[in-house]
């Protein structure tokens, strides 16, 4: 045997090690087509992009969690449609890009172009926040219609936040008007925060007529005084972190590119999500019976589901009031819009795509089941008392293609849609000149 | 050597070396006390002892502080009006049960709003009030209740917020008088000189309450440090008192100068929550937006923060047929310049608001005639009855 022949051990050994590498790659490639045939048998068919963006929108929906824990980058913190939130005297929080340029619209209100442009306001939560940019155009279009529009430069301005509910809406207009906001109109497009986040505020011990609770609570911080709660907010803050670690690293990895191991990282940050939100949920519990819980949960109220919703409603007639209120004594033009929701049963043929998604935590949906009726009665009552009000939570009724993306948002049609409609009513509004 | 011997060898020299070591801290132990009572600080472990559960008492009652201003448990932050106190809460309450009561269905409810000056008249000074509207035959038979909802420091629009919040939380009352002027003046020119936008709150009552710990990375990071620093402390003073360290003049001066360290530490790390709370993005929700740091543009915003928010209440009564009268109050006399343009404005707006239908009573004027003091809260009663009943003379309210 010559020296340069390898000794038959290490061949031996060689081969081995081969052998394990191939098996190795058969398992994974009979486990990958394995996963892709049990999801196309379960009527999901893998899709790498899918899978990435649903990863996406995990670490996304972790904003919507209290506390947060995101450090939200400095120019994204000044943007308009920021998710950064700090504390206002007037109504509860404000987002900090509305905060940052609001001084440029205050100077527009001081100067001639004001005068001469019909500048429109939108009030109200999340869904009035995107109106703005998204249902601008129609709306601007639908208020052309109006003769005494046709020829004038239209603005509409969004002061909707999401999240917000009533009393906020009066309160912003209030401390605007007092900062120097001159406004023509203003279009309060709300109903939905007013039932849904009033009635989970209650089940959280926190006053129905409170700003939303997780925001409330996070930014006041009065019960952070207390330990335990401390200690559970940091809780909540490591597992949120860890998500956020896990859905960095599927992107980092490119795990979606493979069926086997986008399952298994989406396994492990369900896992991690529902461990953050069981936290979460922890200190929301441990807030509501902590010391200081009192200082920032508003008056004690406790009433079964049916008597708080009818609060809610009764809150929400009177913010309308409040505002024809301010607005009439200024001889601004004023519109209040109860807003369409897919979970609003019969209000929409929901489609395919839609259904998954119109889905909503129990304290919305029973929100929605017991409120809306009574919202529609109420505004009609305030249309009889000569308040401008438009329910358009039939708009969508005849349609059958996708228009929402979840319990309430909708999509860019249905924004076109929704726009259009509240634009028409306007006009209308407008043309009966509704002021007692 | 035998065998036990060998074995006793190490123990024995083991009891040597302790007894030595115990031995030398007496000695020590002694020589130290005789030092502390040469200089007139003769060793006391009682007090030590108290000073150390003294230490852990506090760190236990406070537990871990996000803002040194939390501690301030009789004013709160308020979503809509910056702060309340618990005092305004109870007679909120109070004023909920009654007017959902048959006595309240029954009563005339008179609820003032405004700052120091209102909430003055209306605890100290309504008598007269009550008695001039008992003089009119429509007021003779009911009984009049006046619910104080006025906070001293309060300025536009946190009374028009106060009234929203009101009418929202289901108080119906018969007549809002609203005493304001001086504070929306002196409290905006305060803070726009400071820097802060002159319709906020004030610096004292808004910024210097402002928590934010749980929803920002770097405070809840200093929180957390925080909270270490006074796990550590309670730790060592914990253990100290366990093992009656303050016995010994000797151990007892460490663990006393330890602890001092470590309670520094505590209150450091507790500054600088507060520091990371102040900077950065609380800093803008403590001053608002940005204005122009002049008296002349301080004044004109105050005096539309003024008359818009008077304007607002005024509308929101009409809307809903309450009844409503507002008296500018008058202004102690100051030689700032400022504030001499601002009373000018504000009367100015006074009477803005009257020509679009708004009753008002202008204090100064009211109170010409008064001969003395005493006199004031009659004469400034009789005003407002007047007002009110010329406005409802002329039907613009239901009640």
């Amino acid at each position: 045997m010559s020296a340069a022949t390898p000794k038959p051990g290490l061949r031996r050994r060689f081969a081995r090690f081969a052998a394990i590498v191939i098996g190795l790659v058969v398992a994974l490639v009979v486990v990958e087509v394995a996963v892709r045939i049990t999801l196309k048998l379960r009527g999901e068919p893998f899709d790498s992009g899918a899978s990435s963006r649903r990863i996406a929108t995990l670490r996304s929906s972790l904003l919507d969690a209290a506390p947060r824990v995101q450090a939200i980058p400095r120019e994204e913190l000044n943007a308009a449609r920021s998710q950064g939130q700090i504390l206002h005297p007037y109504f509860g929080w404000d987002f900090v890009g509305y905060h940052e340029t609001l001084a440029t619209e205050l100077e527009y209100y001081r100067g001639a172009e004001a005068d001469e442009t019909y500048d429109v306001m939108i009030l109200g939560g999340s869904v009035a926040m995107n109106l703005v940019p998204e249902g601008v155009e129609a709306l601007t279009a639908a208020l052309r219609t109006d003769p005494k529009l046709a020829d004038r430069k239209i603005q509409v301005l969004g002061h909707g936040r999401a999240a917000q509910k009533a009393p906020q809406q009066t309160m912003v207009l209030q401390f605007l008007l007092c900062a120097g906001a001159k406004p023509d109109a203003v279009i309060a497009l709300d109903g939905f925060n007013e039932v849904a986040v009033a009635l989970q505020n209650a089940r959280q011990g926190i006053a129905v007529v409170y700003p939303c609770a997780s925001i409330w609570v996070a930014l006041a911080g009065g019960a952070a005084g207390d330990p335990q709660v401390l200690e559970r907010a940091l809780d909540v803050r490591q597992r949120q972190l860890a998500v956020v670690d896990a859905t960095e690293q599927f992107a980092r990895w490119n795990l979606g590119r493979l069926a086997s191991t986008a399952w298994l990282a989406t396994q492990r940050i369900d896992r991690l999500r529902n461990a953050a939100g069981a936290a979460a949920g922890d200190f929301e519990r441990t807030v509501a019976a902590s010391r200081t819980f009192d200082t920032f949960a508003g008056p004690k109220e406790t009433l079964d589901d049916a008597a708080q919703i009818e609060r809610c409603v009764g809150l929400w007639r009177e913010n309308a009031r409040s505002l024809h209120a301010l607005c009439a004594a200024r001889g601004i033009d004023f519109l209040d819009v109860l807003q369409p929701a897919a979970i609003y049963a019969g209000s929409k043929p929901l489609s395919d795509e839609e259904r998954p998604v119109a889905t909503a935590i129990d304290a919305w949906q029973t929100a929605v089941d017991l409120g809306y009726p009574r919202l529609r009665e109420v505004g009609k009552t305030l249309a009889n008392d000569g308040i401008a009000f438009h329910d358009a939570t039939q708009i969508f009724v005849d349609t059958t293609e996708t228009v929402y993306i979840d319990s309430c948002h909708v999509n860019a049609h249905g924004y076109d849609v929704l726009a259009r409609s509240i634009g028409n009513a306007f006009v209308a509004a407008r043309a009966r000149g509704e002021k007692r | 050597m035998t065998s036990a011997a060998a074995k006793r060898g190490p123990l024995l020299r083991l009891a040597w070396v302790s007894g030595l070591l115990l031995a030398a801290f007496v000695a020590v132990e002694l020589a130290f006390r005789g030092w502390l009572a040469f200089e007139k600080r003769a060793w006391d472990s009682d007090a030590t002892r108290a000073r150390i559960e003294r230490s852990l008492a506090g760190a236990d009652e406070h537990g871990a502080k996000t803002s040194r201003a939390s501690e301030d448990a009789a004013t709160v932050l308020h979503p809509f009006f910056a702060r309340d106190t618990r005092a305004a809460r109870k007679e909120l309450d109070r004023a909920l049960e009654f007017t959902s009561s048959a006595e309240g269905t029954l009563a005339f409810d008179v609820v003032v709003f405004g700052g120091a000056a209102a909430a003055d008249f209306a605890t100290n000074r309504v008598g007269p009030l009550t008695e001039a509207l008992r003089a009119d035959p429509r007021y003779a038979a009911r009984p009049i209740r006046v619910w104080n909802q006025a906070r001293a420091g309060f300025k536009q629009p946190q009374q028009a917020n106060a009234l929203a919040y009101l009418l929202d939380a289901g108080v119906e009352p018969d007549l809002v008088l609203v005493i304001d002027g001086v504070e929306d003046l002196t409290i905006a020119l305060r803070n726009g000189r400071a820097g802060t936008h002159p319709v906020y709150p004030s610096t004292e009552s808004w910024g210097s309450r402002l928590g934010r710990p749980l929803n920002d990375p770097a405070r809840l990071q200093a929180v957390l440090a925080a909270r270490q620093s006074e796990q550590r402390m309670r730790s060592w003073a914990r253990t100290s008192l366990s093992l009656g360290l303050a016995h010994s003049a000797c151990l007892g001066t460490f663990v006393v100068d330890e602890l001092e360290r470590r309670l520094a530490e505590v209150n450091a790390a507790q500054r600088h929550v507060d520091d990371v709370g102040t900077r950065e993005l609380d800093d803008r929700a403590a001053v608002g937006p940005r204005h122009a740091g002049d008296d002349i543009a301080i004044v004109r915003t105050a005096t539309r923060a003024w008359f818009e928010g008077a304007l607002s209440m005024w509308a929101m009564c009409r809307e809903r047929g309450i009844a409503y009268v507002h008296v500018l109050e008058t202004a102690p006399h100051d030689a700032d310049v400022a504030l001499a343009q601002g009373e000018r404005s504000l009367a100015g707006g006074l009477r803005e608001l009257e020509k679009r239908g708004v009753p008002i009573v202008d204090a100064r004027a009211a109170l010409e005639a008064s001969k003395t003091a005493a006199d004031e809260p009659r004469d400034l009663g009789a005003a407002i009855v007047r007002a009110h009943l010329a406005a409802l003379d002329a039907g613009d309210a239901r009640r």
